[in-house]
């Protein structure tokens, strides 16, 4: 086997049209005189090569044969004319995989027109809006009179006792301005992905922060109701190593993607990473069929308080932005500029509103392009799964 | 039963169990849960149970598991990382 500098071998791979193995076979005897030997003939392998001008692997539908200069003219000619030969291309060497060097991410640091986290998930870029898409945020409530959403759809309910939907934390405000927020705003960087989904501001934290299990499965239960194809939940509660996952919100979440609504939750905030120390993903989002989002920062580092995955269960499935993330608050502050992992799950509950509105995808199909379309990191699968959303 | 210690607890159920919702409910509340909300379209429900009565309530056909229900709490409003 002869080897060129350019880290081809001198052959030729030939692809031959589906189901046409036999007439390729012949048609590479016809077109280039290349008489090669098919697999499918009892005792012919790779090994037969040297006693023949090619090896048709038939059970691939593409041949690799020996080719002077003509002859490879011949078969490139038989390429663009109809026949069995469908493909033209140069055998390359291949060699066993080395870890390259880790390549410096690029800082995102220009903030004038949008937040860093819309250009590291490249909405910007997406001509996607979410239009047509409900989005359901179930966390502290919504300032209802924040002038950045006065022309805005939104549907509310509460399900905490005794409270209004209406937010007297801040939270569920930061959380609903990044997945659905605005992108030219009166003041500041646009800091909206899903700039036009429907809003579904469900109330399961109380105006002191806290709620239970029983609001939150009621707020669930209303997004499904309402046709929500995105549940967005930054909350959690911490967990221990080995302590085993929800069997009640697993099911609830089999449930909803069965029925066309993801759920994605925050995967917590209590990792030291500072002091060497890795939390296990909290309670509900350790769940297997929700899917948990870790924080990176603009630099593209995992953040210091992020959960990591350190179980056989309890992945964490991607990561967001979630550091410095400049957001809406209620008024009179009007913005804030928090971290954590509840700010990096609504970048990706905004990134999948823009996937569902420019694929139709729904539950695990939702899912499983949120992670196909994901942008690898060099940095361990058990900080941040997959890697960083994208959107469409 | 009131002065009785009492779990507030989930109540999840097996796909069969979903399928004949309203007697797998009759059938926890005989075995002692106050019933809080039934939630159908996840098949899960929410209620009380005196702590003595928990293992009953796993033991009415239909019913998967049995657990108790979490708390969450967010850092203040003024918190660097919530």
């Amino acid at each position: 086997m002869t080897t060129a500098d350019n880290g081809t071998t001198g052959r030729y791979l030939v692809l031959l049209q589906d189901d046409a193995v036999a007439a390729g076979t012949k048609a590479l005897n016809q077109v280039a005189g290349i008489r090669a030997a098919s697999t499918a003939d009892a005792g012919v392998d790779m090994m037969s090569f040297d006693a023949s001008q090619g090896v048709v692997l038939h059970q691939l539908g593409v041949a690799v044969v020996n080719a002077d200069e003509e002859q490879a003219m011949a078969l490139a000619r038989a390429v663009v004319e109809p026949g069995p030969i469908a493909l033209l291309e140069q055998e390359r060497m291949v060699y066993a995989i080395a870890a390259p060097a880790p390549a410096e991410e690029p800082t995102v640091s220009d903030e004038s027109v949008f937040t860093w986290g819309l250009q590291a998930v490249g909405a910007q870029l997406s001509t996607a809006t979410g239009k047509g898409i409900r989005v359901a945020v179930l966390d502290t409530g919504f300032d209802l009179a924040h002038p950045e959403f006065a022309e805005r759809e939104i549907e509310s309910s509460s399900f905490v006792p005794g409270e209004e939907v209406q937010d007297g934390h801040g939270h569920g405000t930061h959380c609903i301005g990044t997945a659905c927020g605005p992108r030219e705003p009166s003041e500041g960087p646009g800091y909206g992905v899903a700039y036009e989904a429907e809003i579904f501001a469900g109330k399961v934290l109380s105006n002191a922060g806290s709620g239970s299990d029983g609001g939150i499965l009621s707020g669930i239960a209303w997004a499904i109701s309402n046709n929500c194809p995105v549940v967005s939940m930054s909350l959690g509660a911490r967990t221990r190593p080995g302590d085993p996952y929800s069997r009640t919100y697993e099911r609830v979440a089999a449930r909803a993607l069965a029925q066309g609504t993801l759920i994605i939750a925050a995967a917590g905030n209590e990792s030291e990473r500072q002091n060497g120390v890795v939390a296990p993903v909290g309670h509900p989002a350790n769940c297997p069929s929700i899917m948990a989002v870790g924080a990176i920062d603009a630099q593209s580092k995992i953040a210091r308080f992020s959960c990591g995955t350190v179980d056989k269960i309890g992945a964490v499935d991607l990561v967001g932005p979630g550091v410095d993330v400049h957001s809406s608050w209620p008024v009179p502050l009007r913005h804030n500029r928090i971290s954590g992992t509840s700010m990096a799950t609504p970048h990706a509950a905004g990134v999948a509103a823009l996937i569902a509105q420019a694929t139709g995808a729904r539950g695990l199909e939702l899912w499983a392009r949120l992670t196909q379309t994901a942008q690898r990191l060099p940095l361990p699968s058990t900080d941040v799964g997959s890697g960083l959303v994208q959107a469409p | 039963m009131s002065e009785d210690p009492v779990e507030r607890v989930l109540v999840v159920l097996a796909d069969s169990g979903l399928a004949r919702l309203p007697e797998v409910v009759a059938g926890l509340e005989a075995a002692g849960l106050r019933v809080d909300e039934v939630l159908d379209s996840v098949g899960v429900i929410s209620g009380a149970v005196a702590v003595d009565a928990v293992s009953a309530l796993a033991e009415v056909d239909g019913v998967e598991a049995i657990e108790p229900i979490t708390t969450f709490q967010l850092p203040e409003p003024g918190s660097d990382v919530q």
